[in-house]
């Protein structure tokens, strides 16, 4: 949810590296970056420091890197891509390489795509060759289905 | 025959997505909140049975809608739509389509239309819509309708407030009307049938159909006859589970053309039905108005040569080896006829049990009452029963049977004064019949193709005990009908007030050549009755000891010539009773020749000689010619031509029919006049069988199977 | 002259188990079909609750009787009518899919208007000819596709 962004960030790896003058750091061998219930798994971890506290850029790869983290309405968000690069300050992912992003109604798959976690917006580019193409799947609308999250409009109720 | 209508194909949608699943491809996609979602760059949306194709869609979870637009195309297996905006409603499952031009699947028809309204329930509904099965590049004619309803598994389309054009001329309003779904080859809407003829003058009919339910339809045909005034035919069917039937009704009011303008009328009402599992229940009841009626208003149920209508009630029970049959029989008799005899009722009791030594016992018992409306005639109560020992038997090559009845009937006859009939009769006949068939084979070489013949001797010796028999009067009994197929049947009489005694013995030889796809090529087959005392029956005058000898060939000669004949020659005069020969060429289903002659020496005391012509020739890619000509060579004149040629392309057909035949109307003293013609000429638009129009129509000549 | 008495006229042994079933129960062509089935010595059933393997089933669809002017009387009036009696059955083998087949038996025949009752009874007696015929038809063609379909599978 939404405090996550307020925890500390952990990284665990096999292998660390730090260059202390520019402020970077770089994890190998299964890396784990967890904040609250956000939670990213890769190979390889770039840290990049150097805009100070709060703006640090994450960049992971694998193949995938993983990304997966639990909403305000208690659901999971999941993604997979070749590399995952997380901006702290914007609270954005930008999912690039065969990315997939999955969450309760719709999955998207695509080029690259970019997720925004504080507008819960995903946006996503492809190109116009067929291999290109963005594919996203609509789940079958649940009967029981209840009130979608937020909604700035009120409430209503499925006909 | 020209190509024109192929059904699309299946079009070959996403199934592996489940139920309710919709899968987007697009160029870029955006989702908000996992509910509001944007897509831009020929998006294309699938589902289990639609895709949609679009230059952009909106969806939006919350009101469960999803919107197209920018050259959107629409497809699912029953239409192809093409237009600039669709809005799909996943909850209702509701798709609406403004402006489009459609294409129907799996029918022949497009148009363009105002609005679509696709639901899985409601079907396929065009608003303002136009409609035509003519290829789009040569539309001879369209509707233009407020309402076109296409909803699924329902035969019939539904259109309302429909306007028909022919090239952009307004031809036809009508309110209502429906026209079959399931016929691909054309929608074929129920045309208007033209016709002008001596009997009606020019005539219009523009049948109604009213799909009132899914079992019971309604179709009204108002016809206009410039010489007889408005006739209304109404025909309801109804189908149910168990019991399936339809009413008709036909009224035309102060027949102008007949000298009292009286009004006519015909009835007819048909059922079957199955009360309980081994419980039937039938009907037949017809009627009219005067002898001419369907002589003057022709009739889709009756021939106009027909002698007589059916009036039968019945019903009847069947089990494993018990049937009970209950009919009350009467016939409305056209002319100026003697008043047959009814059956009210008429009881049948069947009763078949196999016995040891497989034998057959059965017996078969009748009850029944005769009346006729001729005041003078006598009337009767009739109890019959025969129970039969039977012994058949049969293997790979031969079939023996062997049979004896014994017939005992009893009459109770009144109002037969003045008659040599006695009130109350008893006759008890026996009957023995033995009969074998043998059946020889061998490979024969014709035309250099393997062939194997047959021949298949028979023979039976019948013999049935003699009792005289003119104390009882005729109620169901005449003279059968003589020809090949009765030669074994062994009774000379139909019904039982008359059983000939027999004391004959009747030899059979059929041949038939079969090629080695088991079809018959050739079939001979030979047949006479030798007696070895004459039937003291009274009324069947027999001078000579042997039958006619009856012949049947059928053959047919390479693969596009068939012939039939059929003969039955008096060896003791050595002359032709009765003969029927028919020569066909048939190059192809529209393209065939057929001679045939028909000769009965005396039929009801007269001679009948007739000489038929047939042909069926294409005359371009879309015209066909059909003619038809007999002649009476007996009495030297024609007795009917018949010629139609009829347009047929891929969207609307017309037939155009003249013809001229012999009339046999019944003047007022209900006799019919020997040299009066009617002719006619008509205009068919729905597409129509000319080679079985007319007076005689058309069949192949042979039987070969 | 070469003749030998004919091998294959009865039902092939494959074909023991039948079903015959039609649109309207216990129609009299069903009847007279399981009659002449009976003949040969063959477990016929009428419907499908039962648990025997079938070899094969018949199923007859319609059997309709149609009348065809053949000649005239110098009035005008009907001297010959053709009987045509049209049936449409299925055969279908265990494992297959059904066969259509329809096939025509025709019989000339006489109307007269002066003993219409009479001849209304004449017409039942060539029905019940006819449908006999049909019958034997049937089976003639059941052991006929039983063959051509052993052929083209073998086994």
């Amino acid at each position: 949810g939404k405090e996550d962004f307020t925890k500390t960030i952990k990284v665990a790896s096999n292998y660390q590296e730090g260059d202390g003058i520019n402020k970077k750091a770089l994890y190998r061998g299964n890396v784990q970056i967890s904040q609250g219930t956000l939670v990213v798994k890769a190979d390889e971890l770039e840290v990049d420091a150097s805009q100070g506290e709060g703006n640090e850029v994450f960049t992971a790869t694998g193949n995938p890197a993983e990304y997966s983290q639990q909403q305000e309405d208690g659901s999971m968000v999941t993604a997979k891509a070749n590399r995952i690069l997380y901006q702290r300050n914007t609270r954005s992912l930008s999912l690039d390489g065969n990315a997939e992003i999955e969450q309760n109604a719709s999955s998207v798959k695509g080029n690259s795509i970019m997720f925004n976690m504080e507008l819960e917006q995903i946006i996503a580019q492809g190109n116009n060759q067929e291999s290109g193409r963005v594919i996203t799947i609509f789940q079958p609308e649940a009967k029981t289905q209840n009130t979608p999250k937020k909604a700035p409009v009120t409430q209503d109720e499925n006909p | 025959q020209e190509v024109c209508f192929v059904p699309a194909p299946d079009p070959n949608l996403e199934n592996s997505l489940l139920d309710g699943q919709i899968q987007v491809k697009s160029q870029d996609s955006e989702i908000n909140q996992d509910t509001f979602a944007k897509f831009k760059g020929n998006v294309e949306i699938d589902s289990k049975q639609v895709k949609i194709k679009a230059d952009e869609a909106i969806f939006d979870r919350q009101t469960q809608t999803v919107q197209a637009t920018g050259n959107v195309s629409f497809l699912d297996q029953h239409i192809t739509v093409s237009s600039e905006k669709i809005e799909l409603n996943r909850s209702s499952n509701e798709l609406l389509i403004d402006n489009s031009e459609y294409t129907l699947n799996k029918v022949q028809g497009h148009g363009q239309a105002e609005k679509i309204a696709i639901g899985k329930q409601s079907g396929i509904n065009l608003i303002e819509s136009s409609f035509s099965s003519c290829p789009v590049d040569n539309q001879v004619w369209r509707i233009q309708a407020s309402n076109i309803e296409l909803t699924p598994n329902q035969a019939r389309g539904i259109v309302k407030h429909a306007r028909f054009y022919i090239k952009d001329v307004p031809v036809l309003y009508l309110p209502y009307f429906s026209f079959p779904v399931n016929d691909q080859r054309q929608s074929g809407i129920l045309y208007p049938s033209l016709k002008s003829n001596s009997a009606t003058g020019i005539s219009i009919e523009q049948p109604v159909y009213w799909n009132i339910a899914p079992n019971y339809d309604l179709t009204l045909s108002p016809r206009v006859m410039t010489k007889r005034g408005l006739q209304l035919k109404t025909e309801f069917r109804y189908l149910t589970e168990q019991h399936t039937g339809q009413v008709n009704l036909e009224y035309l009011a102060n027949d102008k053309e007949l000298a009292d303008n009286t009004d006519r009328y015909f009835y007819r009402f048909i059922h079957s039905g199955q009360i309980s599992e081994n419980w039937h229940i039938n009907a037949d009841l017809n009627g009219l108005s005067d002898d001419n009626y369907i002589v003057d208003l022709g009739s889709n149920y009756y021939n106009r040569a027909d002698t007589h209508l059916y009036k039968t009630l019945g019903m009847s029970y069947f089990s494993e080896d018990l049937s009970l049959t209950a009919q009350f029989r009467d016939f409305e008799v056209l002319g100026d006829h003697p008043d047959s005899y009814r059956a009210l009722p008429e009881i049948r009791l069947d009763y078949l049990t196999d016995l040891p030594f497989n034998t057959e016992f059965e017996i078969h018992s009748e009850l029944a009452y005769f009346e006729s409306a001729e005041l003078d005639n006598p009337t009767a109560t009739r109890f019959h029963i025969a129970p039969t020992l039977r012994f058949p038997y049969q293997n790979q090559w031969s079939e023996f049977l062997a049979e004896a009845t014994v017939m005992h009937t009893h009459y109770l006859q009144e109002n037969i004064q003045n008659t040599t009939l006695n009130e109350e009769v008893t006759r008890t006949i026996g009957q023995a019949k033995i009969y074998g068939a043998m059946a020889f084979e061998r490979p024969i070489n014709l035309f250099g193709i393997q062939m194997t013949q047959t021949l298949e001797p028979k023979a039976q010796y019948l013999y049935t005990s003699f009792q005289d028999q003119s104390d009882i009067g005729l109620y169901d009994t005449t003279q059968i009908f003589k020809n090949f197929s009765g030669l074994f049947r062994g009774q000379e009489f139909t019904g039982l007030d008359r059983i000939s005694d027999n004391n004959q013995i009747t030899l059979g030889l059929t041949s038939r050549i079969i090629d080695n796809n088991n079809q018959e090529q050739f079939k001979l087959s030979l047949g006479q009755i030798f007696y070895l005392s004459d039937s003291k029956i009274t009324g069947l005058a027999q001078e000579q000891d042997r039958s006619a000898l009856a012949a049947e060939l059928d053959w047919q000669i390479g693969s596009k010539w068939y012939a039939h004949t059929e003969a039955q020659v008096s060896t003791s005069t050595d002359k032709i009773e009765r003969s029927s020969v028919s020569l066909e060429y048939q190059l192809s289903k529209n393209k065939i020749l057929q001679i045939n002659h028909r000769f009965i020496r005396d039929l009801s005391s007269e001679e009948i000689n007739q000489v038929g012509v047939t042909a069926s020739w294409p005359l371009s890619k879309n015209w066909q010619w059909v003619g038809r000509w007999y002649q009476d060579t007996q009495k030297n004149r024609t007795v009917e031509t018949y010629t139609g040629v009829k347009y047929e392309s891929c969207c609307w057909t017309v037939s155009l029919v003249a013809q001229r035949h012999l009339s046999n109307r019944f003047d007022l003293a209900g006799t019919q006049s020997t040299d009066e013609f009617e002719s006619g000429f008509h205009v068919y638009f729905t597409s129509r069988n000319l080679l079985r129009d007319g007076l005689f129509g058309y069949r192949r000549p042979y039987l070969l199977n | 002259c070469g003749f030998k008495l004919r091998g294959d006229f009865s039902l092939p042994q494959g074909l023991q188990h039948l079903q015959v079933s039609s649109s309207l129960q216990n129609a009299p062509l069903q009847r007279t079909l399981i009659k002449q089935l009976k003949g040969y010595k063959i477990k016929v059933f009428t419907d499908s609750n039962h648990t025997q393997e079938l070899d094969a089933q018949v199923f007859i669809q319609s059997d309709k009787l149609d009348r065809r002017l053949l000649s005239l009387f110098s009035t005008g009036q009907v001297a010959e009518y053709e009987l045509v009696y049209t049936i449409n059955y299925y055969i279908q083998f265990a494992g297959k899919d059904a066969i259509p087949i329809e096939f025509d038996i025709t019989r000339e025949y006489q109307d007269d208007p002066e003993a219409v009752l009479a001849k209304s009874r004449e017409l039942d007696l060539v029905l019940k000819e006819m449908r006999q015929q049909a019958a034997n038809r049937i089976i003639r063609q059941l052991a006929n596709s039983y063959q051509n379909q052993q052929l083209t599978t073998g086994y």
